[in-house]
């Protein structure tokens, strides 16, 4: 079971790599945030943001769990469903 | 396959007896069978049916993201006997109303995610289509348009309730294109042009119930076309992968087991740009096609080795011919391969002609416009009486469709590209008239003196985006870009818009687009 402190911290983690990948130090995201909301997240962007997740987390997202990225809360869920926190 | 008088909904019909059970697709992580698919799709087609809003032969436009439900709304709209018409989510909401409006639309089918945008895309349409949103019961509309929700929609509908006797002449449906005269052109396909199609792809890469074909182009893209009815109306199953998810292609591949690809060779060169198509990287693919844009033997031959077990086939053929027209197989492991891969030779049934600007054929090997004439061609443009006339001409006792295209022909491997003719060019495989743009820019900037240049080029004489150059007048560039963005979808909005004191004319006083090329902005380092 994950606690708030938990999905903080991957939260954080992933808006820190978001940050990164659009080249947007002050963006700011929460579990309702899609890549609608945040300037510069195109498909391109979407992809590289995908791998440096993986690489930060040790992880290797399925095409069903990439098809599910709706929102940044899914890729919060992904990655807790796998214990990576 | 399919019956002249039921058509393409009648084929799915009878391809859903025979497969009720396997997968016929996949789309954010939800599976469909063919008997589910049939289930949902008909019930939208009898609601549309029942309301008494539509009729048979009338127009169903779709506002859906790749969900299963724009697939299924696809298949209601045939099995309600109209013709669908795709609009883009990702297209601004002035383009999507424009062709809303220009369909004759009587219906417009929506799923959830993209009903915040209804309000601004039915404001000012006069006459409301009915509105079915088959996700949801309870979500408000913020417009006073007639509405059936899914609490409207009925269950287990048998097929006697729907409206598949169709006449083979009747629409299947109409794609919009971008057009010259500064607004989308529509491109009405009948059922016996897709039947015809479908025939002639499936007999080409050998296509059967056991693929697993994967979806990567946009519904107002005619790729999408193929993937669809190639699968549905063969048993196979459709794989559909996220818009934003295109560059993840190869992983679906590989844990998909994906079987068929269909592309413009712009996702292949970018898979290989990123990486992502290393030798042996795609062992399950059974074939390839590509279309679209000119398929450098470069793309070629890394996709070749990437996907070992496939055959890959270069496809020619604008929308109006349906899809694909003519077809060439590309032999691996070239030392030497092609700079362009051919066109090859017309599928079964068409026929491509080169001619002169006159109508005279060219003589034997000469350079010509490629003409398309057969089962396949559409019969005209959307109420456009004009356009219909510049465009589709008789000779030979033939009724041909000028593409644009200039060819040539070579007895040993069949028809080559050879350039365009007109203002049309591919940006980002996208056909894209030149003109749109320019009056968009002049729309956004106040002034007439415009041009655009497709810019940075690629080597297959296509480009990756496009810049506008604006004359006599200074303004604001940012601004002129975001007010394109009103207009135009993504790909066709200028990257750069550039002020000029005056536009460069060459000698007979028509704009020096050699000069403009020359312009600072435009050298290679600027790129």
């Amino acid at each position: 079971m994950t606690t708030d402190a938990q999905r903080c911290n991957v939260l954080a983690r992933i808006q820190s790599i978001i940050r990164e990948a659009v080249a947007a130090p002050d963006v700011i995201v929460h579990d309702g945030t899609t890549t609608r909301d945040v300037a510069g997240w195109d498909s391109l962007t979407h992809v590289t943001i995908i791998l440096m997740i993986e690489k930060a987390f040790s992880i290797r997202l399925t095409s069903a769990e990439v098809t599910r990225l709706e929102t940044v809360g899914s890729l919060v869920d992904i990655i807790l469903d796998r214990g990576k926190i | 396959m399919i019956e002249a008088t039921t058509g393409i909904a009648g084929a799915f019909l009878a391809s859903v007896a025979q497969h009720e059970n396997r997968i016929a697709l996949w789309a954010r992580d939800e599976s469909l069978t063919y008997a589910q698919l049939r289930a949902r799709s008909a019930s939208i087609a009898c609601a549309l049916s029942d309301s008494a809003r539509v009729k048979p032969g009338d127009r169903v436009a779709i506002l859906a993201d790749r969900t299963t439900t724009a697939y299924v709304s696809v298949l209601a709209a045939l099995l309600a006997g109209t013709a669908y018409v795709p609009l883009n989510p990702r297209y601004p909401a002035e383009r999507n109303r424009v062709i809303l409006v220009n369909s004759g639309a009587k219906a417009l089918i929506v799923d959830d995610r993209n009903l915040s945008g209804l309000e601004v895309l039915l404001d000012s349409v006069e006459s409301k289509p009915l509105i079915v949103t088959p996700e949801s019961a309870d979500v408000p509309l913020n417009s006073d348009a007639m509405r059936l929700s899914r609490k409207d929609l009925p269950r287990d509908v048998s097929d006697a309730s729907l409206r598949i006797d169709r006449h083979g002449n009747d629409l299947a449906y109409v794609l919009f294109t971008s057009g010259s005269t500064g607004v989308p052109k529509g491109v009405p396909i009948s059922h016996s042009n897709l039947a015809a199609y479908v025939a002639n792809t499936t007999a080409l890469a050998k296509v059967s119930c056991e693929d697993r074909i994967i979806q990567l182009a946009d519904l107002t893209f005619d790729i999408s076309v193929h993937d669809m009815f190639v699968s549905w109306l063969n048993g196979a199953s459709l794989f559909s992968v996220p818009e934003n998810a295109t560059l993840m292609a190869t992983r679906f591949v590989q844990e998909l087991g994906i079987t068929g690809w269909f592309s413009v060779p712009s996702t292949a060169g970018l898979l290989k740009q990123s990486g992502f198509l290393t030798p042996g990287t795609l062992p399950t693919l059974r074939f390839t096609l590509f279309c679209g844009e000119a398929l450098t033997g470069m793309v070629a031959e890394a996709w070749a080795e990437a996907a070992p077990n496939a055959a890959v086939f270069n496809l020619y053929g604008p929308t109006e011919a349906t899809v694909a027209f003519t077809s060439f197989r590309y032999q691996s492991g070239q030392a030497d391969p092609p700079a362009i891969v051919p066109l090859g030779e017309p599928f079964h049934g068409q026929s491509v002609g080169l001619f002169e600007a006159d109508g005279v054929p060219t003589v034997v090997g000469g350079t010509g416009e490629i003409c398309l004439s057969g089962s396949q061609v559409a019969a005209q443009y959307w109420n456009a009486p004009e356009l219909t006339a510049q465009r589709f001409f008789y000779a030979d006792g033939r009724r041909w469709y000028r593409t644009g295209d200039l060819g040539r022909y070579d007895p040993k491997v069949g028809y080559l590209f050879a350039g365009r003719l007109d203002q049309q060019v591919k940006i980002r495989g996208y056909r894209v008239e030149l003109q749109e743009i320019e009056g968009a820019v002049r729309k956004a900037s106040g002034c007439d003196l415009v041009a655009v240049l497709p810019w940075p080029m690629t080597q297959d004489r296509g480009a990756t985006g496009c810049v506008a150059f604006v004359a006599g007048v200074t303004g604001d560039a940012e601004l002129v870009r975001r007010e394109c963005q009103r207009y135009l979808p993504d790909y066709m909005v200028p990257s750069h818009i550039i002020y000029l004191p005056e536009m460069p004319l060459n000698a007979n006083g028509k704009i020096d687009s050699l000069r403009l090329r020359a312009h600072p902005a435009l050298s290679p380092q600027e790129h």
